[in-house]
C-alpha cells in the first residue's frame, strides 16, 4: 500500500541498514527462530555489527520495511552490502519491481550453486569470500538478464540467519573505494579506544 | 627443368594441404573448447562478494567513527541516524512491532509462496534430509568456487570414473539415508561436485525416494515454509522441468551442429523433422465445424499438396493418348509451362468455359479406353500374344507406310507451321479447332472405318462403355481446357513432324490384343487405365504420376455421375472409392448411349449420302442411255429415211426397173439385219456404256463400300466426303497409335467380327460425342461455337484435302507401287481370312485403284462433285 520511498529524492547513497546508531533496525522487522538478532562488535573491525544467527535460514531473518503491505520503493540500481561471512547458511532476498509491473524475486544464496529462473523467483548462487565481504548487486543487470525486464524500483529487502552486516545501501552507480564516504568504508577501530561491548546491545 | 617444377609444385601442394589440416584441427580444438565452457547463460546470474578492505588507517576510523556523521531522526535525540540513512527521508517511523513471531512459517501460506520456499530452501531441505552437514556443504562450495574449474579439469578423469562407480552406492544409500548418514557424505560431497556443473545440485534421487523418504523429505521441509509433501512434489516437477530442459538442450545442440551457411538444408530437415509429429490445426478460416465441410476441405488439402502436379500430368497422359505417344511427349512443355502461368491465375479462370474443353475430353476418353481395353487384354496374356505376334508385322509395314506417306506431309506440316506463327499472337480459336479437328479425325479415322462394318453388338457395348468414359472424363476437361489450347499452337507443328519418327512401333504391338478379346474390358475397366498408361508412358514420364492420374479420373467418373453436366471447378467433392466401378458404369452407358445415337446418325447420313450419288449416277447413266437410245431412233430413223428413200428410189426403180422385189426382199432382209446390227450396236455400246458405268459404279461402290469403312478416315476427317478417294486413306495415314490399333488389333478370322462396328461407332462417335459434348456440358455456347465451327472445319478440311489429294497424286504414282504392294498383301490376307466387309475384293480394289491412279485428276472431279454439292 504505502511506498515508503517513492517520492523522495534518491541519489548518491541511499542506506537501510547501518549498524552503528541507535535503533538501527527501527525500519525492519525481525523474525527469529532458534537464533538470534543482535549488534555485536566485530573483532576485525572493532566495530559494532548486526549479527544475525539462526539454525535455520529460513525462519531467522530480518526483512525492510517491516510492514509487509509497505514497500521501499528505491529506485537506486545498485544494491551494497557489506557483510561478514560467517561460513554458515546465508541468503538474502530482494524484491523488485520491473517495467512490466511484475514483482520479481531474487534470492541469493551461498547453499547453491546453480541459478534457476522462475517466473516470480530467482535463485542464485553467491559466493562470499572469508571475511568481510562487499556484495554489489547490479538490480538493472540482473533483471534484465534473468527477465528481459527493466527494473523500476526495489520494493523488499529480506536478510536472512548467518551472516554479519555493517551496512547496507543502495547507490545510483558503482563507486570506487575512494569515492565512498568515509563512513562507508570499513576501518578498524583504533585500539586505544576504549574497546567496544562486543556485547549486545538493545535493537 | 619439369621435374624441378614438378617437385616444387608437389611441394607447395603439400604445404597448402598441411595447412589446411592445421586450419582445420585448430578449429576443431578451439571448438571444443568454447564447447566445454560453454553453459546456460542465466547460469552466469551469479552474485559474488569481493573481500572488503578493511582500513587500518585511524584517521578513516576516526572519521568513520566521528559524530559528525551521524545525526538524529527527526530532532529525536535517541535515534542516531547516518546522514545517508533512508529514514532520513522518513517522517515517522512506524512502531516496530517486533515481536518476534514465529508464525513467519506457519505453513499455510499460499502456493506460490510455497513454490517460493522451495526454491529458496530446496537445497536446504535436501541437506537435512541427507544429513549434510552444514560446514561441509558450504566448504565443499568453497572449493568449488574457488578452485572448481582447476580441480575439475585436473581430477575431471578421475571424477568421472569414481562417479561412474560410485553411482550405484550413491543411490543406494540415498534410498537407505540412516545407515549411510557418516560414510557416505564424503561420496556425496564429492558428488555434488559433479553436479554442480551440471547445473542441478540436487542430490535426491526422486525416483528412488521412497514413501517413507519422501515423507520425511517432507516433514524437513516443513521447516522451511513447505506443508504437506510440497517438497516431494515440487521436486518431482522439478525432475520433469530438468527432463524437459535436457531434451531442449538436446536440441539446441542437435540444432548447433548444423551451424554454418553450408547446413541450411540440414538444419531445415531437423525443423521438419520436428515439425513432423506435430498436428497443425488448419487456419481460422479453413477450420470450420460443418461437417460437411470436411471432406471438401480434406480434398482440397489433397489437391492443394499434390494439386498442381498431378493435374498437369493428368493433361499430359489425356493429350498422349489423344494423338499418340509422341505428341504427348511434345506437348509436355507447354503444358506444363501453360499449367504454371495457370498456376498463378484464378481457379475460375481454368475452370471457364473455353473451346479446348472437348478436345481434351475426347483424347482423354480415347486413351482411357484404350487403356482399359488394353489392360483388359493384358489380364488374358495368351490369346494377346498369339495376336500380337500375328499382327505385329502388319502394324509395322503400316507404320512404314504412313512414315513414308508422312514424309509426303512437308506441305502440310508448312501449313502447320505457319499456322503456327500467326497462333501464336492472335489465338483464334477457330484456327485452332480445325487443326484440333483434322488432328483427331487422323487419329480417329482407321479405326472407325475399320469397325464400321464388325458386328454390331459388342462394338456397341465398348462404344458405351467409351462414352460413359469420356462423359465420366468430360467434367475434367473444361479445366484443362484453356491450357490445351494455347499450346496445341506449338505441339501440333511438331507433330506433323515428328510424329513419323518414333512411338508407332512399340505401340503396336501391345495395344493389338485389343480387338481378340474384346469381352474382358468391360469386365474390368478401371485397373487396366493405369496399366495402359503406365505401359504407355513407361519410357516417357513415371507411372506414379500415371496413376494418380487414374484416380482422379475415377474421381472425375463419380462426380460425373452425381452430377452430369456439372463444371469440373466444384467436381471436387470425393465420395469413397468403393462404389467406384458401380459408378463408373452409368456415365460411360450414357456415353455410349449418345455415341450409338449419333453414330447412327452419322451413318444414315451416310447411306443418305450415298443414295443420292448412286441416284445421281444412276440418272446419269439414265440420262446417257436416253441419249444413246435417242440417238440410235436417230440413226434408226435416219436409216428408215434412207431406206425409204432407197424404197422410193428401188420403187421409182421398180417402177422403172421391175427388180423391186429382191431389192425390197434383200433391202428388208438387209434392213432386218441392219437393225439388228444397228440394235447390237448399240447394245454393245450401251453395253460398254454400262460397263463403263457399271466399273464406276463398283468403282464407286468399290470407293463407296470402303468408304464407308475404309474412306471414312478421310470422311471422317472431311467428315462427309464418302466418294473421296481411298488411295488417300494411306496418305492421310492417321497417326501411328490407331492406325496401328486398329489395323493391327483386327483379329483375322472374324472379320466380320463384332468389334468393327464397335470401332467404328467408337471412332465416329468420338468425334460425334466430341462434337456434341458441349450440348451436354453447361458452357454451352464455347462448345456450341465448337461444334458450328467444325462443321466449317469440314469444308475447309475437304478443300485442303482435295488440294493435297492433288498434290499428292503424281506422288502416289511415284511411290503407288510399293503402297500398294504392302497394302494389298494385307488386304489379301484379309481378304482371305474373309474380310470382306471392309473391301469387296483385294485385287478389285487393287485395280481399281491403279486405275484411279492413272486418271486421279478425272475421278476425283468425278467423285468430289457429289460430295461438294452434298
Amino acid at each position: 500500500m504505502g511506498i515508503m520511498f517513492r517520492n523522495t529524492f534518491q541519489s548518491g547513497f541511499v542506506s537501510i541498514l547501518y549498524s552503528i546508531g541507535s535503533k538501527p533496525l527501527i525500519a525492519w522487522k525481525t523474525t527469529v527462530k532458534n537464533g538470534h538478532i543482535k549488534r555485536v562488535t566485530d573483532e576485525d573491525i572493532r566495530s559494532l555489527v548486526l549479527d544475525i544467527i539462526g539454525r535455520n535460514v529460513a525462519t531467522t531473518f530480518i526483512v525492510c520495511p517491516a510492514d509487509p503491505k509497505v514497500s521501499l520503493g528505491i529506485k537506486l540500481p545498485f544494491l551494497v552490502m557489506i557483510i561478514k561471512n560467517l561460513k554458515k547458511y546465508f541468503s538474502f532476498e530482494v524484491q523488485v519491481l520491473d517495467d512490466k509491473d511484475i514483482k520479481r524475486r531474487f534470492r541469493f544464496s551461498n547453499y547453491q550453486s546453480s541459478t534457476h529462473v522462475h517466473p516470480f523467483i530467482c535463485s542464485m548462487p553467491m559466493g562470499l569470500k572469508s571475511g568481510w565481504n562487499q556484495v554489489q548487486f547490479n538490480l538493472v543487470d540482473f533483471l534484465h538478464r534473468a527477465y528481459g525486464t527493466s527494473y523500476v524500483e526495489t520494493l523488499k529487502v529480506q536478510i536472512h540467519a548467518n551472516i554479519r552486516i555493517r551496512r547496507i545501501f543502495f547507490c545510483d552507480r558503482l563507486y570506487s573505494e575512494e569515492e565512498i564516504p568515509r563512513e562507508y568504508k570499513l576501518y578498524v577501530n583504533q585500539p586505544n579506544e576504549k574497546p567496544t561491548k562486543h556485547k549486545t546491545q538493545s535493537l | 627443368m619439369d621435374r624441378t617444377m614438378w617437385h616444387e609444385a608437389r611441394k607447395q601442394e603439400k604445404k597448402i594441404r598441411g595447412m589446411l589440416v592445421d586450419y582445420k584441427k585448430r578449429a576443431e580444438r578451439r571448438r571444443e573448447y568454447y564447447e566445454k565452457i560453454k553453459a546456460d547463460p542465466t547460469q552466469f546470474l551469479q552474485l559474488h562478494g569481493r573481500p572488503c578492505k578493511i582500513h587500518l588507517d585511524p584517521s578513516i576510523a576516526m572519521a568513520g567513527d566521528s559524530p559528525a556523521n551521524m545525526m538524529p531522526w527527526q530532532g529525536r535525540a535517541d535515534i542516531l541516524i547516518d546522514r545517508f540513512d533512508v529514514r532520513a527521508h522518513l517522517d515517522h517511523i512506524p512502531e516496530r512491532q517486533s515481536s518476534p513471531e514465529v508464525s513467519a512459517m506457519t505453513g499455510d501460506e499460499p502456493l506460490e509462496d510455497r513454490q517460493a520456499n522451495y526454491e529458496r530452501y530446496r537445497i536446504l531441505v535436501q541437506n537435512d534430509f541427507l544429513g549434510v552437514v552444514e560446514e561441509k556443504f558450504l566448504h565443499q562450495i568453497y572449493l568449488e568456487e574457488q578452485f572448481g574449474p582447476v580441480g575439475k579439469t585436473n581430477t575431471e578423469e578421475k571424477k568421472k570414473l569414481a562417479e561412474k562407480k560410485a553411482a550405484i552406492p550413491y543411490n543406494y544409500e540415498e534410498s537407505t539415508p540412516i545407515e549411510i548418514e557418516e560414510k557416505e557424505k564424503e561420496d556425496e560431497e564429492e558428488e555434488e561436485d559433479d553436479d554442480s556443473d551440471i547445473d542441478f545440485d540436487l542430490n535426491v534421487d526422486v525416483t528412488q525416494l521412497g514413501p517413507e523418504q519422501a515423507h520425511e523429505i517432507n516433514s524437513c521441509g516443513a521447516a522451511y515454509g513447505l506443508c504437506g509433501n510440497d517438497f516431494y512434489s515440487f521436486l518431482t516437477r522439478d525432475l520433469e522441468e530438468q527432463e524437459a530442459l535436457r531434451l531442449a538442450r538436446e536440441q539446441e545442440e542437435e540444432k548447433a551442429m548444423y551451424s554454418g551457411r553450408k547446413s541450411r538444408r540440414e538444419r531445415r530437415a531437423f525443423r521438419e523433422k520436428r515439425l513432423l509429429g506435430r498436428k497443425i490445426s488448419p487456419p481460422s478460416y479453413a477450420a470450420r465445424e460443418s461437417p460437411t465441410y470436411d471432406p471438401y476441405r480434406k480434398s482440397q488439402s489433397k489437391s492443394r499438396s499434390r494439386s498442381r502436379s498431378p493435374v498437369n500430368s493428368g493433361q499430359i497422359t489425356y493429350i498422349t493418348s489423344f494423338g499418340g505417344e509422341e505428341e504427348e511427349e511434345e506437348e509436355e512443355i507447354p503444358k506444363k509451362e501453360d499449367s504454371r502461368r495457370k498456376g498463378s491465375g484464378s481457379q475460375s479462370s481454368l475452370s471457364a468455359p473455353s473451346g479446348g474443353g472437348p478436345s481434351r475430353h475426347l483424347s482423354s476418353k480415347k486413351s482411357g479406353n484404350d487403356g482399359s481395353v488394353q489392360g483388359g487384354a493384358a489380364s488374358f496374356p495368351a490369346p494377346n500374344h498369339s495376336v500380337a505376334s500375328k499382327s505385329r508385322p502388319r502394324s509395322r509395314s503400316r507404320s512404314r507406310s504412313q512414315t513414308s506417306s508422312h514424309t509426303s506431309s512437308s506441305k502440310k506440316s508448312q501449313q502447320y507451321s505457319s499456322h503456327k506463327g500467326g497462333r501464336g499472337s492472335s489465338r483464334s480459336p477457330c484456327s485452332w479447332r480445325r487443326r484440333y479437328s483434322r488432328s483427331r479425325s487422323r487419329s480417329v479415322s482407321p479405326r472407325s472405318q475399320r469397325h464400321y462394318r464388325r458386328s454390331r453388338d459388342p462394338g456397341r457395348e465398348r462404344g458405351r462403355e467409351r462414352r460413359r468414359r469420356s462423359s465420366s472424363l468430360s467434367s475434367r476437361g473444361r479445366s484443362w481446357s484453356r491450357s490445351r489450347s494455347r499450346h496445341r499452337s506449338s505441339s501440333s507443328s511438331s507433330r506433323s513432324s515428328s510424329v513419323r519418327s518414333r512411338g508407332k512401333r512399340h505401340i503396336s504391338p501391345c495395344v493389338s490384343p485389343r480387338k481378340s478379346s474384346p469381352s474382358p474390358p468391360k469386365k474390368q475397366p478401371t485397373p487396366p487405365i493405369r496399366r495402359y498408361y503406365g505401359r504407355r508412358k513407361g519410357d516417357s514420364s513415371s507411372s506414379s504420376s500415371i496413376e494418380s492420374d487414374g484416380d482422379e479420373t475415377e474421381k472425375k467418373v463419380e462426380d460425373q455421375k452425381s452430377l452430369p453436366v456439372k463444371s469440373v471447378g466444384t467436381g471436387m467433392g470425393n465420395t469413397g472409392a468403393g462404389i467406384k466401378l458401380q459408378v463408373k458404369m452409368t456415365p460411360q452407358e450414357r456415353l455410349k448411349k449418345k455415341m450409338q445415337y449419333l453414330l447412327n446418325r452419322q451413318y444414315k447420313a451416310d447411306k443418305r449420302a450415298e443414295k443420292m450419288k448412286q441416284e445421281k449416277q444412276e440418272q446419269e447413266r439414265q440420262d446417257r442411255e436416253d441419249e444413246l437410245r435417242e440417238m440410235a431412233i436417230k440413226l434408226r430413223r435416219r436409216e428408215r429415211e434412207r431406206r425409204h428413200r432407197l424404197q422410193d428410189d428401188d420403187d421409182e426403180d421398180d417402177e422403172m426397173g421391175g427388180s423391186g422385189s429382191v431389192g425390197g426382199g434383200k433391202e428388208g432382209s438387209m434392213g432386218g439385219k441392219d437393225e439388228e446390227n444397228e440394235g447390237h450396236s448399240a447394245n454393245s455400246r450401251s453395253c460398254s456404256r454400262s460397263r463403263s458405268h457399271s466399273s464406276s459404279r463398283s468403282r464407286t461402290q468399290s470407293s463407296r463400300s470402303s468408304s464407308s469403312s475404309s474412306v471414312s478416315s478421310k470422311s471422317s476427317r472431311n467428315q462427309q466426303s464418302h466418294s473421296s478417294s481411298h488411295g488417300s486413306r494411306r496418305r492421310y495415314s492417321p497417326p501411328p497409335n490407331y492406325s496401328s490399333n486398329s489395323y493391327s488389333s483386327r483379329p483375322p478370322p472374324k472379320p466380320s467380327g463384332p468389334n468393327s462396328y464397335h470401332g467404328y461407332h467408337g471412332g465416329r462417335g468420338q468425334y460425334q460425342h466430341y462434337q456434341n459434348y458441349p450440348q451436354s456440358s453447361r458452357a454451352g455456347h464455347g462448345y456450341g461455337g465448337y461444334s458450328r465451327m467444325s462443321h466449317r472445319d469440314r469444308n475447309d478440311y475437304r478443300e485442303e484435302y482435295y488440294n493435297r489429294d492433288d498434290y499428292r497424286d503424281d506422288r502416289y504414282n511415284r511411290n503407288g507401287s510399293e503402297y500398294r504392294g504392302r497394302d494389298w498383301g494385307r488386304e489379301r490376307e484379309r481378304g482371305n481370312k474373309g474380310s470382306r466387309s471392309r473391301s469387296r475384293s483385294p485385287d478389285r480394289r487393287s485395280r481399281h485403284r491403279r486405275s484411279r491412279s492413272l486418271s486421279n485428276q478425272r475421278s476425283y472431279s468425278h467423285s468430289s462433285r457429289p460430295l461438294v454439292d452434298y
